[in-house]
């Protein structure tokens, strides 16, 4: 996407808009995204190789953990793949979905829960989803993250 | 019944429709967006479970000290733990901790743009947003 067409957007939007307008600004983002999913080809083969990259960084790092029982065992065998690989494509049709699609608000994804940023957070346990409204920038919890702390790990394991 | 003002009112509601600059519908409802979510939850989960189930054998202690993460990783190594459910709950809660921080790097992160490719396009058009926002300053 070249910066000509970013100029071009920003330009055309404040001649429709002619102010600061909430869903003008969005649809300046949709417009964007769209425009940088299907229109540059650099981008594409950026996220084809985000996707392979990120499978593979996964594949190796869940190695590393479990041991394999013989030569011939695989961990990430076929199956595995094949889930890794539709988890990465829903992952990022769910991205293109928050950013393209969603005019009237701003949708986030998130991995850590509402009112947990200061506790013991070890780790993310599911994805929430939060919602920004347009004016005073309140974040209402769609689904709550679910997170695993240290408190309730240590509880698990009796320490 | 006044005609010029129905007119009038139809022809500002046409021009709002054809201004896709000012449309405010969107193409998915939170509700599609929440079960897009859910389902990525479900996906995981079941990844999981699948690997967890299919291989009982994790690496030693020693082994898992070259593994790279972060706090999680700490209860990993601990020498504490046994080759029993202790240990397959923290790999559990490590393996999910590395795919949903994994995903949420490369397609979520970001305060207004995610996944846009490059880390340099994202800070461009971050900024661009930013510049909107503060009405052009």
């Amino acid at each position: 996407v070249s910066n000509e067409f970013l100029k071009c957007g920003l330009s055309d939007l404040y001649a429709f808009s002619g102010k600061h307008d909430h869903h003008a600004l969005q649809r300046w983002r949709s417009f964007s995204v769209e425009a940088i999913f299907k229109m540059n080809h650099d981008v594409e083969t950026a996220f084809n190789y985000q996707l392979t990259t990120s499978i593979a960084n996964l594949e190796l790092l869940i190695q590393k953990i479990m041991a394999e029982t013989s030569g011939d065992f695989f961990l990430i065998d076929y199956t595995e793949h094949h889930q890794l690989i539709q988890i990465v494509k829903t992952a990022r049709d769910l991205s293109f979905r928050i950013q393209h699609g969603i005019v009237s608000c701003r949708l986030f994804v998130t991995i850590i829960a509402s009112g947990e940023v200061n506790n013991d957070v070890v780790g993310t346990y599911a994805f929430g989803l939060e919602r920004l409204a347009e004016g005073p920038g309140v974040r209402t919890v769609l689904l709550e993250a679910k997170v695993t702390t240290g408190r309730r790990l240590r509880s698990f394991v009796g320490y | 019944l006044d005609l010029e003002a129905v007119a009038n009112d139809e022809e500002d509601q046409s021009d709002r429709v054809s201004d896709l600059y000012t449309c405010g519908v969107d193409d998915f409802s939170e509700t599609e967006i929440r079960d897009g979510v859910e389902c990525l939850n479900y996906l995981i989960d079941n990844l999981i479970v699948g690997i967890l189930v299919s291989n009982n054998y994790f690496r030693t202690q020693e082994e898992l000290k070259a593994v790279p993460g972060g706090e999680l990783h700490e209860y990993l190594k601990d020498c504490r733990l046994s080759e029993g459910d202790a240990k397959e709950l923290i790999v559990e809660f490590f393996l999910r901790d590395l795919i949903f921080s994994s995903l949420y790097s490369h397609f979520f992160e970001g305060e207004v743009f995610s996944a846009v490719g490059s880390g340099a396009l994202q800070n461009s058009l971050e900024l661009m947003m930013a510049k909107l926002v503060s009405g052009g300053e």
